[in-house]
């Protein structure tokens, strides 16, 4: 466990160094910072749409960050070399690969956190309000998508560079995140191979809609069963431990050379 | 591997792109403060007969605005999405439920508890949780007539604010002058607050734009006329002018013979039976 949180203490060092999160942060405050400056009919106390569009950002931003961030640090290492000193020491693989997605995830959930109170903040200021326990919930569960993608940008990246393991991951996230979803509804319409083949994706591919609590902390729901929660929550930690496996399982054997790196 | 396009590793190699998403969204934020600002001053409205046949050429931007030149059709597709988020969002966030080949899947069943899909409306106050959608819309696309009304009937309404929906219909009327149905809902909104003089000057109008109508034998421009004509005779009903209601009644049973109720509300008239009450039922309708 020590080497792993060594691993991850690494990429926050790093992270504080690069201007990601701050980029990020700073236009994550300005759009909002618009869009509250509106004067919608004279009218005030108006939030949800303040809301709406914070958490979608915030999403958006998690999202860029958490594959940025994870599809980059096993590359990085090989291409600077010191992937060769870190494996001399008694690292194993495994604890090389949890560490980096324990230090990816934690960042980007940091990050998340970070933009969650931002527009907490904007909403309070402007007279609105959140169910507090709802947006707790709300936030452990895309914390849960979070580590998903973190684990999938560190999967592709055991065998890809990190241009290539960042494109495969935002296809393959955004495609989870907007089609997958919308499959039932095309289905309706397709027979035979079509609709065996879209069958065949819904149960492939993950399910990030599941994740996704915001319209119940916008339009005002409550909090979602716990039972629905806890059974959300284990099926991110499934899907975690699953894409982790896949990449200890690409990384374990790879042989790195010298003259290959760079 | 050299790859023609790479991802930036960090906020500095990213600034290109960053600049230029800053340069999109500045440039999409002065279109949409551009669409309602005239390329021309007060030369484009010279010509009555241009102004009146121009509804759907100002509508796709040929005497609107740089914006309008610009975005043209996109304009009007982005003013349908925001008015359909205002849609959205009066009911709670639930789109529009399509047809799905299942239902019973674990994910959808987890989806249905983590999003609702409750078939529900916002009430009262809540409503104007939609507002900034129909203002977007508005400023997207500000000769949607439909927009407007929609949005002066839910602040007049569920939001209380009488003031702010005339405001509204008043910047219609400037975006869209001679526009009838604009006339009749200010109309409405003065009759019920009871300012019976503002209500005749409107429903007047009204009936003057109405002659200008593009397609006046429609059904919507006819049961338009006539909804406007029978709020005229209330109001000559209250101000006691008999023989004006007498007229007004009339003009609707030209076009509507088979609203006969309003044949014994004229005869109860011309013998001068129930004058202080039946205005006022319908009044207590508004």
């Amino acid at each position: 466990m020590t080497r792993i949180r060594t691993v991850a203490f690494i990429i926050w060092i790093e992270m504080i160094r690069k201007k990601d999160v701050y980029v990020l942060l700073i236009l994550l405050g300005t759009l909002l910072v618009a869009l509250v400056s509106l004067n919608i009919f004279g009218l005030g106390g108006v939030v949800g749409y303040v809301k709406d569009v914070g958490l979608l950002m915030a999403w958006i931003f998690g999202w860029i960050l958490a594959v940025n961030v994870s599809s980059r640090e096993l590359p990085q290492e090989e291409t600077r070399g010191t992937i060769f000193p870190l494996l001399a020491k008694p690292v194993t693989r495994f604890e090389l690969i949890a560490g980096k997605w324990v230090g990816s995830w934690s960042i980007v959930a940091f990050a998340t956190l970070v933009f969650y109170l931002l527009i907490m903040g904007i909403v309070l200021a402007r007279g609105g309000a959140f169910s507090p326990v709802t947006l707790v919930q709300g936030y452990i569960l895309h914390c849960a998508a979070l580590g998903v993608i973190s684990a999938i940008g560190i999967a592709f990246s055991t065998r890809m560079n990190h241009d290539a393991a960042a494109s495969i991951s935002y296809v393959l996230t955004g495609t989870a995140f907007l089609v997958i979803p919308r499959i039932p509804e095309f289905m309706a319409r397709e027979t035979g191979f079509g609709a065996g083949a879209l069958m065949f994706l819904y149960n492939l591919i993950p399910h990030f809609e599941v994740f996704d609590m915001r319209k119940r902390i916008v339009h005002d729901y409550g909090t979602a069963g716990w039972g629905t929660f806890f059974l959300v929550l284990a099926y991110g930690i499934l899907l975690i431990s699953l894409f982790i496996l896949v990449a200890w399982l690409a990384y374990r054997k790879k042989r790195f050379s010298r003259g290959d790196l760079g | 591997m050299n790859s023609a396009f790479r991802i930036p590793h960090s906020a500095f190699e990213a600034r290109p792109w960053l600049g230029m998403i800053v340069i999109l969204e500045t440039f999409f934020c002065i279109s949409c403060w551009l669409t309602v600002v005239p390329i021309s001053g007060r030369d484009s409205y010279a010509s009555l007969d241009r102004l009146l046949s121009r509804d759907e050429e100002a509508r796709v931007g040929k005497y609107g605005s740089v914006a309008s030149a610009l975005l043209g059709e996109s304009r009007l597709a982005l003013s349908g999405h925001f008015y359909e988020m205002a849609d959205m969002y009066f009911h709670k966030g639930v789109e529009h439920v399509h047809t799905r080949a299942f239902e019973s899947g674990i994910f959808q069943k987890l989806l249905k508890d983590i999003s609702p899909e409750r078939h529900v409306h916002l009430g009262g106050q809540e409503v104007k949780e939609i507002m900034p959608w129909l203002w977007l819309a508005i400023h997207t696309d500000p000769h949607n007539i439909d927009i407007y009304l929609v949005a002066a009937f839910w602040l007049a309404r569920e939001c209380g604010r009488p003031d702010l929906a005339i405001e509204v219909l008043r910047e219609a009327q400037c975006n869209n002058p001679f526009n009838y149905q604009i006339q009749l809902d200010k109309g409405c909104i003065y009759l019920k607050e009871k300012k019976l003089e503002e209500a005749r000057q409107a429903f007047d109008a009204a009936l003057a734009f109405w002659s200008h109508n593009e397609n006046p034998h429609s059904r919507d421009a006819q049961e338009g006329k006539a909804t406007i004509l029978l709020y005229r005779a209330l109001l000559h009903e209250a101000n006691r002018e008999k023989e004006q209601a007498i007229k007004r009644l009339s003009e609707i049973l030209e076009m509507f013979p088979g609203r006969t109720h309003l044949k014994q509300r004229i005869e109860m008239l011309e013998r001068e039976i129930n004058l202080l009450y039946w205005h006022l039922s319908i009044w207590m309708l508004l």
